[in-house]
């Protein structure tokens, strides 16, 4: 009963799905986890417009295409629930805010560039961004690295040195970064092929 | 003065190239500062205020669309990054038969590896601009083992750092 009047009083629309993303893109200071924090409570425990399993689904299929993974997650559930206007609204309700908060923090820095101490504090601020960047690259390297040990030792080793030899050859400037980028995909893929069982 | 359309698809190029919001700043790094469309502090600069405004982090380029081209800058990069994760969308139906092949792993293993690589030489490419001392070294480690072991959320290592910079580099 509880169910069917929460949905009677929020049903799952394209205008409803817009609101509802306009709150979680407003509230979601701290980058993707925020996202996806407020948008599993948002729309698997509370409206329910979504099962769980259609969540991890969703999130699955973000890691496989390219970009950032929370529009490909907003993009996908809003489609699932209320079709392509659910698609586009829910899109437009997590971008608008925070893309008028990008550009109008943007904005405001530019105007206080000048200012002394401005400069220092982003010069600290970039060493802790640099230190939490290579934080999150050693949590999504690890697993991989764990994965490539049961596939042999040249896998393993890849896996290894993609890394060091892309940041070597990114740092030296001289190969175009998609080149680096498509070679260590390149390497990986056709290691994964060649080491995974065939089945008909 | 950059020519839009190239703006755009050197973005887009990157963007379709990337695993998350952060592994696109390699390829746009090294394309904008070729064409001296941006300086090296542009990118620090864009890179934080991603960090500290609402919504996903990936909306850096926004910013830096925005420092290095205005407001035209800032809706291209938009489109520019929204484009390639809306995949997703046409994929839903195949997903299953797709993730569940070895060579599409690999492949997205292959450039999460790279991509993670890259972005570190970027990182480190403008923490040599701005002059590697002790200093640095000090915010680095700390940084490093805050935010590792979860002792500090992100948005209070951003307000601590900025505390020390404003105290060490004034």
């Amino acid at each position: 009963m509880r169910r069917a009047s929460r949905q009677r009083e929020h049903p799952a629309t394209a205008s409803n799905l817009f609101r509802l993303w306009i709150g979680i893109g407003m509230k979601s200071v701290g980058g993707g986890q925020a996202v996806q924090f407020y948008a599993f409570e948002a729309l698997v425990t509370e409206r329910r417009w979504l099962t769980h399993e259609d969540w991890v689904k969703s999130w699955g299929l973000s890691q496989v295409v390219p970009g950032i993974n929370v529009i490909a997650v907003c993009g996908v559930t809003g489609l699932r629930i209320a079709g392509l206007a659910g698609a586009l609204a829910s899109l437009a309700g997590l971008l608008l805010p925070s893309v008028i908060a990008t550009v109008a923090i943007a904005a405001v820095y530019a105007r206080i560039a000048h200012l002394p101490g401005v400069a220092a504090a982003l010069h600290g601020m970039f060493i802790a961004v640099a230190g939490t960047a290579l934080v999150l690259n050693w949590r999504v390297g690890r697993p991989l690295v764990a994965a490539a040990t049961e596939r042999g030792i040249p896998v393993a080793v890849a896996t290894v040195v993609i890394p060091i030899v892309a940041g070597v050859l990114v740092y030296s400037g001289r190969v175009p970064v998609f080149m680096v980028l498509l070679g260590g995909a390149a390497i990986l893929a056709l290691g994964w092929a060649v080491t995974s069982p065939r089945h008909a | 003065m950059p020519d839009p359309l190239t703006y755009f698809l050197l973005i887009l190029k990157a963007s379709f190239l990337s695993s998350g919001g952060l592994a696109n700043l390699p390829s746009i790094h090294q394309d904008f500062v070729e064409r001296h469309w941006a300086q090296e502090g542009q990118f620090a600069e864009a890179l934080l205020i991603g960090q500290l405004a609402p919504g996903p982090t990936g909306l850096w380029v926004v910013a830096l669309g925005y420092l290095t081209y205005g407001f035209a800058g800032a809706a291209l990069a938009v489109v520019a990054i929204t484009l390639p994760p809306l995949l997703a969308l046409p994929l839903d139906r195949v997903y299953r038969r797709l993730a569940d092949q070895p060579v599409v792993q690999g492949l997205i293993a292959g450039l999460i590896l790279a991509a993670a690589g890259s972005v570190m030489a970027v990182v480190v490419g403008v923490l040599h601009a701005y002059g590697f001392d002790v200093a640095t070294a000090v915010i680095l480690v700390l940084s490093v083992v805050l935010v590792g072991t979860r002792r500090l959320s992100r948005g209070a290592l951003l307000v601590l750092s900025a505390a020390a910079g404003i105290a060490i580099y004034r």
